[in-house]
């Protein structure tokens, strides 16, 4: 987390972060986005 | 003297091309309506200093004989996210609240061009990111059918002004249903246009890549001049022959998620308009189903929280603590959403986008509620929607959001008002760059639903 504060200059308290990043990746998670199946897209069309 | 909640920009301008009505005397009347409403509706931020002087300007290019367009001599309200050179550009914030602009944002010139007066800038969510308006240092936008009640966001100042009367139209944006939502809870035509159709330069960004403007207005026709004037091209005219005159409109609904998802109340007006649109005009009904809605919604917050962060990165810095902390934290999110995640969604984006357009391949338009629930309270955070838990916010953009992701035009056009007397908006979506045949679309519909009264707090 320091090192993102240090990235983005930020001043924002590393605890605060700390929560808003643990709901994103909670939300990245339960999203399954990164399991979406593109074989449909390579199929030809009629 | 005329009403501007009970005309439309075709017939006042009529009216004000004779001088029977003049400029200077509408914008005294909007002005005076504005002063009595605005500290319990919260519509605007600021008012134009300038608005009578310009009202003048153009009377007088009236008395020579010089008319710019329909919206000659009209007042507009523009969301607080539009630059403007004569009033400062807040986006809804305190971090930007001394900016002026150096010039206007490129389609507020094309209507002031047109002869258009620009009232004033309305109040919306700080920077666009939320759909209730509830904003801490503007006030809360109220609703005009019911003042406990929210107008809708983010660009509930400029549906409200439509609303009330207090202008002819409103400009609004809309990145995942801010011109739609509000539009539709208020009682007004609000339009997203297709992604791209109308110029984003000089306008505060939310999400670069979902971001669009649009008018919000009284009717269809009113949607086709301003949009006419902001594009500069005809896209539509009253000479234009109907693509579907003579042929039965084939519109796929989604009913397994309108059953599941739309409360009592909405779905009650919602299928009574579509029991009067089905027997009074040639269509017919096809039952669609959107397995993908939540994935198309997942990877549009995602792009939205990163395509924000970039943006914002700049006051996110050293000035954190003046954001709304819900707007706040929602950006600052962003920042942890890696470069594959954010370019996953985009990819999922475009692939749901093929699957749509298959879809559409043997339909004309989609037809849905804008909004599945009435104009929450003010102070309401869940609500109970068939018998499921649902937080305002996501129940508030459940239907519009996708059409921002597809890339496709969107109407929500008023249908009706529930059992509490709240406005009730049926939605109207077709394929990306179909703007001319939805807009023929929803007029035919607007001429079966007809138009609602206006709300009581004018009455």
């Amino acid at each position: 987390m320091e090192m993102v504060r240090r990235i983005y200059s930020l001043t924002i308290p590393e605890e605060f972060l700390l929560k808003i990043s643990e709901n994103i990746y909670k939300f990245i998670e339960a999203s399954k986005i990164l399991e979406y199946d593109f074989v449909e897209d390579n199929v030809p069309e009629e | 003297m005329v009403d501007l909640a009970k005309t439309s920009i075709r017939g006042i301008h009529r009216e004000v091309r004779s001088l029977r009505i003049k400029p200077t005397k509408i914008i005294e009347e909007c002005l005076r309506r504005i002063h009595r409403l605005n500290d319990a509706l919260r519509i605007f931020i600021h008012l134009s200093e300038e608005a009578i002087k310009h009202a003048e300007y153009l009377e007088k290019e009236l008395e020579e004989g010089k008319c710019r367009s329909e919206l000659h001599g009209l007042p507009i309200a523009v969301k607080d996210a539009f630059y403007t050179y004569d009033m400062p550009t807040t986006g809804g914030s305190i971090i930007l609240k001394d900016y002026k602009p150096p010039k206007d944002a490129e389609v507020v010139r094309k209507l002031r061009d047109a002869g258009a007066i620009i009232i004033g800038k309305t109040n919306m969510h700080e920077f666009a990111f939320g759909v209730t308006n509830k904003n801490p240092h503007y006030g809360v936008t109220r609703n005009p059918w019911s003042i406990d009640r929210i107008s809708g966001g983010s660009s509930g100042g400029s549906a409200v002004a439509v609303s009330v009367g207090v202008c002819i139209g409103g400009l609004g944006t809309d990145t995942a249903g801010s011109i739609r939502i509000p539009s539709a809870l208020c009682g007004v035509v609000g339009y997203k246009p297709s992604n791209g159709l109308l110029s984003l330069d000089g306008v505060i960004p939310l999400s670069h890549s979902l971001d669009t403007v649009g008018p919000i207005v009284k009717t269809v026709d009113d949607v086709s001049i301003t949009l006419n004037i902001m594009t500069g091209k005809v896209l539509t005219s009253q000479e234009r022959v109907s693509e579907y005159e003579d042929r039965e409109l084939r519109l796929g609904l989604p009913r397994k998620l309108i059953e599941e998802w739309v409360s009592d109340e909405v779905e009650e007006v919602f299928w009574r308009s579509i029991g009067k649109i089905t027997s009074r005009s040639n269509c017919r009904i096809v039952d669609i189903e959107i397995e993908w809605f939540k994935t198309i919604s997942d990877a549009r917050y995602i792009i939205v929280l990163s395509e924000s962060a970039a943006f914002h990165l700049k006051w996110l810095r050293n000035r954190w603590s003046e954001y709304d902390p819900d707007v706040r934290d929602r950006i600052l999110g962003g920042l942890f959403i890696t470069a594959p995640v954010y370019i996953q969604a985009q990819m999922i984006r475009k692939s749901l986008k093929r699957k749509f357009l298959k879809m559409m391949k043997n339909l004309d338009a989609v037809i849905l509620p804008t909004v599945p629930i009435e104009a929450p309270r003010v102070e309401d955070e869940e609500l109970i929607v068939k018998n499921k838990k649902i937080g305002v916010r996501r129940a508030l953009l459940f239907l519009t959001e996708c059409f921002n992701s597809l890339g496709t035009p969107a109407i929500t056009i008023p249908c009706g008002l529930t059992k509490g007397n709240l406005p009730v908006g049926l939605q109207i979506a077709t394929k990306p760059y179909e703007d001319t045949q939805l807009l023929e679309i929803a007029e035919r519909f607007e001429g079966v639903l007809g138009r609602l009264p206006e709300p009581p707090i004018i009455r």
